[in-house]
């Protein structure tokens, strides 16, 4: 039985995050990644494709996003070097194969920033809150690029081991105490 | 793989737009090789996101992108005659030097980092040091070190002979010609390739020496005991204190310190027994962390969590968590303390001053001492029901339990516990336990 209007609604906004984070790996650009996403929702919810299933949902949305993003590379960013289709896809079903964590990602982000010093923070700000290159990051603080993409790099290994200590293992959740 | 450094690079350049389309295609090569590089990329877009969405909610617009930066193209400038001979003069005293230095330094990589939870740092004998280091890196000889109750990192040479990492633990290692391993504290457990008989594997640690020709064993020491399990093969180990040396055949163990009286002879390692719990009415045992309190004025006795190192860093802190640990070092097997079978739950008494997720964290050996996983429980304390006096109870199967590295089973029925800890990330919840028991139920 194909899936409900809402069902869709629900699979879909539960991994928005995944779907745009998929299309800015193409585009690196935060709007671009918002609209598309919106575009495909609206695809996804016009009718013209119905889906069986989750899976088979989130695999549809991957797909069409990163025909629409490579899209909007060849006609605003030409000059831009994506990555091979192939492994855009395999990346892709990586995504979908792993369980979707509903909500709590951005909460714990959020709490691991205000852990974060002020000088990480303010890189990170520039570059992703204000959308900021890599090279005006670094004449706006005053290191070298390199610098610049080594720290990014580590900020973000530290980010990932701080988001997943805030966030419970996939299953780990009891209902309630077992008879003792 | 590249050295982990250059390809973080090549991939925050790509994400910023400034990769060649021959350096797109390397890179591409490289992600399809390597889940490694896939993953982290995921990462850094789902954090992206997050934070653009952030952005979005304090009411930030983003800057316009900056106008597509092409890579720098390579250029050519003309020397006269004089010049050229000159940087040629410089260059080939720069090689030369280059090489003596190389030479002398020897700092050809000889481990591979293969898994990693937890944090693990690298400091090189030159001083050098490296933190968080990445699966795939390849390193020259150095001390290693994982922090956290919960770390295991596992490192391989190029003969094979892999080793694991628990815990706390600092180990030095070196694998030109003979390989050789200083345990200055911690859990080593290493499945030794055949060694040639003129060169075996070396173990220092602060009470024993190990020599190690070919077989698979567990290590634990700290500064006062080193205690040995052998899972197949043979270790000759030599207690420092007085020069006593033993042969330690497979499933066998046995615990050295600086007590000469005490006796060096192996004995059979058994797995523990499917019942433990947790003695507190006679202060804390050897092994326990927190601070122990006894039982007044009605009350039972109880450990108050202390601070726990996690291993890993926020900012530029280490992460630490609040609860209280359990070890039982001298047990002979291997450092296990209960056998887990399917029925198997832990039965905890705790209180908190406010609401907490509590964490269950459990490290586990498998039959003969082997890293067996970590695993986890975690449930908000706002979902149960304290009584009265603030205690609530709780039994958690030991299905509830989930492992904290993918390749490792869903269950660990089977595995004995050698770590133990239940906590908080935060301290201002003062989590307090009174009771904690493992058992299983009767077939």
């Amino acid at each position: 039985m194909p899936l409900s209007q809402e069902s869709v609604v629900r699979t879909l906004f539960a991994a928005r995050h995944r779907v745009t984070a998929a299309v800015w790996l193409l585009t690196r650009d935060s709007g671009s990644a918002e609209d598309i996403f919106q575009n495909v929702s609206v695809k996804a919810l016009s009718g013209s494709a119905t889906f069986e299933h989750e899976g088979q949902l989130l695999s549809w949305a991957h797909v069409v996003a990163r025909h629409e993003a490579l899209d909007w590379m060849r006609r605003r960013r030409p000059e831009i070097s994506v990555l091979d289709e192939d492994v855009l896809e395999l990346i892709e079903r990586e995504w979908t194969a792993a369980p979707l964590i509903s909500g709590g990602k951005v909460d714990a982000l959020r709490s691991c920033l205000e852990r974060t010093p002020p000088d990480s923070r303010h890189l990170l700000e520039l570059r992703y809150f204000e959308g900021r290159s890599c090279e005006e990051v670094s004449q706006i603080l005053g290191v070298s690029l390199d610098a610049v993409y080594q720290r990014l790099s580590r900020l973000h290994r530290q980010l990932k081991s701080c988001i997943e200590e805030h966030l419970p293992p996939a299953s780990s959740m009891a209902t309630g105490p077992a008879p003792a | 793989m590249n050295q982990i450094g250059e390809s973080d690079t090549m991939i925050m350049r790509y994400l910023d737009g400034r990769l060649s389309p021959v350096e797109a295609a390397q890179l591409s090569a490289e992600l399809r090789m390597h889940p490694r590089g896939r993953g982290a990329l995921r990462d850094i877009a789902e954090q992206a996101g997050a934070m653009a969405e952030l952005a979005r909610i304090r009411g930030l617009s983003p800057a316009p992108p900056a106008p597509a930066v092409p890579p720098a193209n390579v250029f050519r400038t003309r020397l006269r005659p004089w010049q050229a001979i000159a940087a040629l003069l410089v260059f080939g005293v720069g090689v030369a030097l280059t090489a003596r230095w190389w030479m002398t330094r020897d700092n050809r990589p000889v481990l591979e980092v293969l898994s990693i939870v937890g944090d693990l740092s690298w400091t090189g004998v030159a001083g050098q040091q490296r933190e968080m280091l990445l699966p795939g890196e390849r390193l020259p000889a150095g001390t290693f070190a994982t922090a956290g109750e919960g770390a295991v990192a596992r490192l391989r040479f190029s003969d094979a002979t892999s080793l694991i990492l628990a815990g706390n633990t600092r180990v030095a290692l070196a694998g030109r010609g003979q390989k050789r391993a200083v345990l200055y504290g911690g859990i080593l457990s290493a499945d030794v390739s055949p060694q040639p008989d003129e060169s075996p594997l070396i173990i220092e640690t602060p009470t024993a020496l190990l020599e190690v020709l070919g077989t698979a064993f567990f290590v634990s020491a700290d500064a006062d005991h080193t205690t040995l399990s052998v899972e197949r093969g043979r270790v000759r180990l030599r207690r420092l204190a007085d020069g006593g040396v033993v042969e330690v055949p497979a499933h066998h163990a046995v615990r050295a310190s600086f007590k000469i009286q005490d006796s060096l002879r192996p004995e059979p390692t058994r797995m523990p027994g499917t019942h433990w719990r947790l003695e507190l009415d006679d202060g804390p045992a050897e092994g326990i962390r927190g601070d122990w309190s006894g039982a007044r004025d009605g009350s039972t006795s109880h450990l108050t969590a202390v601070p726990l190192l996690q291993g890993g860093k926020r900012g530029s802190y280490p992460v630490i968590h609040h609860g209280i640990g359990v070890r039982e070092p001298s047990r002979p097997s291997a450092g296990s303390f209960v056998t887990l079978t399917p029925t198997s739950a832990v039965r905890l008494r705790y209180r908190v001053k406010q609401p907490a997720t509590l964490i269950l964290f459990m490290v586990t050996q498998q039959p003969g001492g082997q890293f067996g996983g970590n695993y986890e429980f975690r449930q908000p304390t706002s979902e149960l029901s304290p009584d009265r006096d603030g205690w609530t109870t709780v039994s958690v199967p030991l299905s509830r339990f989930v492992p904290l590295l993918a390749h490792h089973p869903n269950h660990p029925a089977g595995n004995a516990i050698s770590y133990l800890c239940v906590r908080t990330i935060d301290p201002e919840p003062e989590l307090e336990v009174s009771e904690l028991r493992i058992d299983a139920a009767s077939p």
